[in-house]
């Protein structure tokens, strides 16, 4: 602004002027007025919607739902994982009720019929025995009728102790137990070691006929060279 | 029709009584809204947006509180047309200072050229509008609601949300800008 600027301007007369002014309303007005009046009514409602949707999903009711679901699901992924009620059983029968348990189980088990056990006679029956081959007896037919009683005696289930298994192999037979000890096989340590040629002598020796001592008698010692005078052959005494 | 009558059939958004104040209130309003504004296209859509927002505050209203209709409807109508003008940040910082194509003649007006002698008691109302509607957003509103409307520098402030001193400067370039517009626009009607 200069220096030289006067204002000029009547305000009051432009006041007048202009409060006096008046524009004429048209038919279109009115219906640009009316339909825009429709319009901001219908966004006038559409933001009261948004302002509450706003208010519901606000920064401070969004971040602690977010929280409280991050607690739930990892409270479900415990629960999942730790099963309380298992402990919490176990840990009771523990404390509480294992004496009463101790004490009602003593008469239920004297109550209880023992098991019977079988009573299980020993029959001891001789692997070796030494029988002759002309009595002819089925060792196999007389072992089984022994199995068969000591069978019965146990189904009968009233086994005495000392009860006496009869057979009926006769009595001259059957050796007593010392004398069969005493034939058995040489059971003692005592080892001989065989070399090649020595084994196969013996296999040799095994091989050999049977050594009769009825020809035996016949057999005369040798003669040897110097006690033989003459050439001929001494006669044969009968 | 009784005011209290119309005030509550508006309430109950009955769409006569609606055309009624529309077609009462309209002229005065559209002339206050055309001052406010920079040119007709936004005078229209500044008297229709704030009109629907003065029958809405009416509605929302009770009656008790109302004393008389007329000066509540032109006080409110230009708090509406105040928030519409503040509302173009862009016009109102930027583009109202600059008009790159607002210059229709190429060759600039000179005052001392001509020695034509202007009376400014003898002004239209044409012209006057005019001379309003190019001035800057700040300076027209403070212009108009001090020198037209007749409010303080003081709630100008309030309502513009600025200090005192700034309403007075631009006041003062207000008054400035609006003799050198009408000025001009009545020189160059006289050379037409």
């Amino acid at each position: 602004m200069s220096s030289h600027f006067t204002y000029e301007i009547d305000e009051n007369n432009i006041r007048a002027q202009l409060k006096r002014h008046t524009v004429a309303p048209t038919e279109e007005d009115w219906i640009t007025f009316n339909s825009g009046q429709s319009q901001h009514e219908t966004s006038n409602n559409r933001k009261k919607i948004n302002y509450v949707v706003n208010v519901t999903l606000n920064r401070n009711v969004l971040i602690p739902a977010a929280f409280g679901l991050m607690i739930v699901i990892f409270a479900t992924l415990l629960f999942n994982v730790i099963n309380i009620k298992r402990t919490t059983k176990t840990e009771t029968i523990s404390a509480s009720a294992q004496p009463e348990v101790n004490v009602k189980v003593e008469p239920s088990l004297a109550k209880k019929p023992l098991p019977q056990k079988p009573i299980e006679v020993q029959v001891k029956v001789p692997q070796q025995t030494t029988i002759k081959q002309e009595e002819n007896i089925n060792y196999k037919s007389e072992a089984s009728m022994l199995e068969n009683k000591i069978v019965q005696a146990q189904g009968d289930l009233k086994p005495t102790k000392n009860q006496v298994v009869k057979s009926s192999i006769p009595a001259d037979s059957v050796k007593p137990l010392s004398e069969i000890n005493s034939n058995k096989p040489d059971t003692s340590n005592k080892t001989t070691i065989l070399t090649s040629e020595s084994a196969k002598k013996k296999s040799k020796q095994s091989t050999r006929e049977p050594f009769n001592f009825e020809k035996a008698s016949d057999l005369r010692p040798a003669l040897i060279s110097e006690d033989r005078d003459t050439e001929e052959r001494p006669e044969e005494t009968p | 029709m009784l005011t209290e009558e119309l005030i509550t059939e508006i309430q109950s958004n009955k769409k006569e009584a609606k055309k009624l104040v529309f077609d009462f209130y309209f002229g005065k309003l559209a002339a206050i809204a055309l001052r406010y504004s920079k040119d007709q296209d936004q005078a229209h859509k500044m008297v229709h947006h704030s009109f629907q927002a003065c029958i809405q505050k009416l509605q929302l209203m009770r009656i008790e509180k109302l004393e008389d209709l007329d000066t509540w409807l032109e006080t409110e109508f230009i708090a509406q047309c105040i928030l519409f003008v503040k509302a173009i940040s862009s016009e109102y910082y930027v583009s109202s200072t600059v008009h790159p194509n607002s210059h229709t003649s190429n060759t600039p007006y000179n005052l001392f050229e001509s020695n034509l002698i202007i009376d400014f008691k003898t002004i239209n109302t044409d012209s006057i509008i005019s001379g309003l509607q190019k001035m800057v957003p700040a300076q027209r509103l403070v212009f108009n609601l001090h020198v037209i409307d007749g409010f303080s520098l003081i709630e100008i402030a309030t309502k513009l949300e600025t200090s005192e001193e700034t309403v007075k400067n631009n006041l003062e370039k207000a008054r400035y800008n609006f003799q050198k517009n009408i000025e001009k626009q009545l020189k160059s009607n006289l050379v037409s």
